[in-house]
């Protein structure tokens, strides 16, 4: 049975249809899942009471673990063991095999489950939060990764903007703000302006592949060249990386630390003071302010112009960091929350929002990170949506033809920024073909570019004297084919929704025995309060409900459209308690003038 | 429920909204000269009602509509797109890519300004300097171009809307250089 | 009769009207549904109406419409752990029979 919690007044939907929604943060490192429960956002723990769960997934021939489970493995059989799978998000490559879409919806699962174990039920979809850095690829890719573990996404979100949610609700400022959001393998920088539940995104720099893996890296680096190993093998390597990352973390803390490790067989003991550590990461920490100070200036402001200075991120937990910060801003950033999970929780806040459960007005404006445009002649860039521009958003331009008699034009999409088509991004190629054979320049070709509210862009064009016209959902080049797609949905409808079908089935089925049980009792004694036709109605639901009950075994169905049999027995559940309520008021106004006040009530 | 459900008097909304001008989808006058901080409330006055985060259902029209209001907040906002928004409101459509004819003078000016870029060899003190010194040609000339559109002299506004494009066009490549 | 609060239940609602910022305190309703009767909804309260019933326990104000209070009189509101699920449990002496989720009932 699901417990209750506190609704906003008059937000109570109907008993068996609440709209829980869950915010997830899928990061390099760690995933959390949060959601808003009696109205307080809240990181959603596991059985043994983790509210981080490593981003880590282990493939063994028979069995797939995730998180902690997982992270057992990275030392014994570091092959098989999936860290930091979002740096590779978007990109063509395999990692054990695995595809990085398959080994991030193999985490989204796992969250989801812990999720469902947390609520009692499925909840009714997810904002999922992204980089917000991200490319367009890389955008799909986690989209698409959230499908195949069966979850509806409500939104991506940028983890800054998420961060700031969580802080602005917090605090209910107003003010320009500037999120530094240095993840496991990702840089964010977000300026954005709070205003009476206005969360506007005025830019965004940052780097996908920054992020406290490479502060890690740098350690063990350090490490190497100080003992002077050249030959290391890969459980030496996966141990020295976490011994790395504990040196991190324990110089987020102390002035010094003492490194304890062994290479060959031979233990070795090391002190690395902060000294160290600034020497060898002052590159990377500039690179981080230089990105800084590019977002101010997109947003054309300066230092003087920000309020506040959010923290978001483990590893903004670095002292080195936190000092170069206060110095560059000449004030203390704000971390009251913690940087962990506060992007969770910002996400759990707008899954909440457009679950349709909070009353007052929250708008989050974001913007593209990207300038997206199309080749033109001589290998050049035009940019058609420049960066920083307010999503969603749609913007058309007119080319033509520069050839007599030219039936065909090639569009190639492109997101970046520089000016020469090889340095962007390359997000996809379509052709507009059938164009009727005109001089050259007398085709008006209008290519209109859309980018949704994930962020996610389409294009169409259109040739503008005869309608011909030919459009494209951008997919990412190197994601998922659909046909790999729908293998793997197969393959985790075989594996996964086996227990999920039978459990919704047994859930609708013991809610629809209920039902009818109680049905049939109150026509038993009350059956005067019928009229011929609604007693036929009503007979006819039940009859179907049973023959469904009993007729059909819960098997995965393969056809993804056609109704599961647990969603025909709610759908014809819901009918019956349509069909009855008639009959069920004037039974309560019976039982109502019987006995208790003698008054007839209307609808409580 | 303070999210809106599709009526089809929201539908028609939508379809009158699409239809309108930039001006009138933000109830301003069609004017050179906006106080941005106005556009900045129409801005979230508007995306409160139609933004695909507020309302249920249909979110393919309303992120059209959604959309089109940040497409004309983006024109609106730019001094470059709303001039030739502005005056193509007033019947006198300009295409920059196209018409690019202008006083020899002024072309002059901008070849030199484009070889003084090219000698600062990416120093960005350098580029910042020349930066300024635009900034305050383009600031001028903005001045110009509100009196033009004030007198209603539109056959001018056009010729120096298309200067602007040329400075724009200029800032926008320092700040390239600048942010490599 | 009365409806009262379990110290637990009581800790957590003002805890969850302390973050919200306002409120009174927490209202108990049923709602009608259908034929399986009546299901319960927990709300946070800014006013009080003229047809409701003001009960205080283990001081929380819980507010009730009197046509709701006929089915849930002499309940006692629980907040409670079950596996990794937290929430507000009903024990209401008035029900004959609930369905399989516990979110409704008939009298």
């Amino acid at each position: 049975m699901a417990l209750l919690q506190i609704s906003e007044p008059g937000q109570i939907s109907e008993p068996h249809h609440r709209n829980i929604a869950i915010g997830i943060d899928l990061g390099t490192t760690n995933s959390l899942v949060a959601t808003v429960k009696s109205g307080i956002a809240t990181v959603l723990k596991d059985y043994n009471d983790n509210e981080l769960t490593p981003s880590v997934v282990h493939y063994a021939p028979n069995k797939t673990t995730v998180g902690y489970e997982a992270l057992k493995f990275r030392t014994t059989d570091p092959k098989n063991t999936i860290v930091s799978v979002k740096r590779f998000m978007g990109q063509g490559v395999e990692l054990s095999n695995k595809n990085p879409v398959q080994i991030s919806s193999d985490i989204l699962s796992h969250l989801k489950q812990t999720a469902i174990d947390n609520l009692g039920e499925e909840p009714i979809g997810a904002v999922i939060t992204v980089p917000a850095y991200f490319d367009d690829n890389q955008r799909q890719a986690t989209k698409q990764a959230a499908e195949i573990a069966g979850i509806k996404v409500l939104r991506l979100l940028n983890e800054p903007t998420a961060a700031a949610i969580a802080y602005g609700l917090e605090n209910t400022e107003s003010g320009t703000f500037l999120v530094y959001d240095l993840g496991g393998g990702t840089f964010d920088v977000s300026i954005l302006s709070l205003n009476k539940g206005v969360f506007e995104v005025l830019a965004v720099n940052g780097d996908t592949h920054l992020g406290g893996d490479d502060f890690d890296r740098l350690i063990y680096d350090f490490i190497i060249n100080k003992v002077g190993v050249n030959h290391i093998n890969d459980v030496e390597e996966a141990a020295l990386m976490i011994v790395s990352r504990n040196t991190k973390e324990a110089l987020s803390i102390n002035e010094s630390t003492e490194v304890n490790f062994t290479l060959n067989n031979t233990p070795y003991s090391l002190e690395i003071t902060q000294n160290d550590f600034w020497a060898i990461s002052e590159n990377l920490l500039n690179k981080t302010l230089t990105l800084v100070k590019k977002a101010l200036r997109d947003a054309k402001l300066t230092i003087d112009d920000i309020k506040q200075v959010i923290l978001v991120g483990g590893s903004t937990r670095m002292i080195n960091l936190r000092t170069l910060l206060h110095d560059c801003f000449n004030r203390t950033p704000l971390t009251s929350l913690d940087p962990d999970t506060v992007v969770a929780l910002g996400a759990a806040i707008q899954a909440d929002n457009l679950a349709g459960n909070r009353v007052d007005d929250l708008l989050l404006l974001d913007v593209t990170p990207l300038s997206l445009g199309l080749e033109t002649m001589g290998g050049l860039a035009q940019k058609i949506i420049p960066r920083n521009s307010t999503i969603p958003i749609t913007r058309a331009q007119d080319f033509t033809t520069y050839k007599d008699g030219q039936t065909a034009m090639t569009i190639h999409i492109l997101q970046g920024e520089r000016e020469l088509v090889d340095d962007c991004r390359s997000l996809a190629k379509f052709s507009l073909k059938s164009i009727p054979p005109m001089t050259a320049g007398a085709a008006k070709i209008r290519v209109t570019f859309q980018i949704d509210a994930d962020g996610i862009l389409s294009v169409s064009a259109v040739e503008q004297n005869t309608g011909v016209m030919s459009s494209i959902e951008v997919k990412p080049s190197f994601g998922l084919t659909p046909e790999q797609i729908a293998s793997m949905l197969n393959e985790s409808i075989k594996h996964a929704k086996d227990d999920i079908d039978t459990r919704l089935f047994n859930e609708a089925k013991i809610d629809a025995i209920s039902l009818v049980e109680t049905i049939e009792q109150a026509m038993k004694t009350d059956n005067e309060l019928l009229t011929n036709n609604e007693e036929q109605q009503i007979l006819l639901l039940i009859r179907q409900i049973k023959t469904q009950i009993e007729g059909i075994n819960p098997k995965p169905i393969l056809e993804t459209d056609a109704p599961s049999p647990a969603a025909i027995i709610k759908q014809l559940s819901t009918r019956l308690n349509e069909v009855t309520s008639g009959f069920a008021s004037k039974r309560m106004n019976k039982a109502i003038k019987a006995g208790l006040s003698g008054k007839n009530i209307e609808e409580v | 429920m303070w999210r809106k459900f599709h009526s089809l008097k929201f539908m028609n909304n939508l379809e009158q909204i699409l239809k309108k001008n930039c001006f009138e989808l933000f109830a301003i006058e069609p004017e050179f000269i906006i106080d941005t901080a106005i556009l900045s409330s129409k801005l979230h006055q508007l995306q409160k009602e139609f933004h695909p985060d507020n309302t249920i259902n249909n979110e393919l029209s309303t992120n059209l509509v959604s959309a089109h209001i940040n497409s004309c907040y983006t024109t609106l906002k730019n001094p470059l797109n709303r001039s030739i928004a502005l005056l193509e409101v007033h019947g006198y459509p300009l295409d920059l890519a196209k018409d690019t004819q202008l006083p020899l003078e002024f072309l002059g000016e901008q070849m030199e300004l484009h070889e003084q870029i090219d000698e600062t060899n990416g120093n960005i003190s350098a580029l910042e300097e020349l930066e300024q010194t635009i900034n305050n040609k383009q600031k001028k000339l903005l001045d110009s171009l509100s009196d033009t559109f004030i007198n209603k002299d539109f056959q001018e506004a056009l010729n120096l809307t298309k200067q602007l494009g040329f400075y724009t066009r200029l800032l926008n490549s320092i700040a390239d250089k600048i942010g490599e | 009769m009365a409806i009262t609060l379990t110290t637990n239940a009581a800790s957590r609602i003002s805890t969850f009207i302390k973050n919200r910022g306002k409120g009174i305190g927490l209202r108990l309703g049923v709602k009608t549904t259908g034929c399986s009767g009546l299901a319960y909804k927990l709300e946070f309260v800014d006013s009080i109406n003229s047809d409701d019933e003001v009960f205080e326990s283990e001081g929380i104000q819980v507010i009730v419409d009197k046509k709701s209070l006929q089915y849930i009189d002499g309940t006692r509101l629980d907040y409670t752990r079950e596996g990794l699920q937290e929430g507000f449990k009903f024990t209401n002496p008035n029900v004959k029979d609930e369905c399989g989720c516990g979110e409704s009932f008939t009298v």
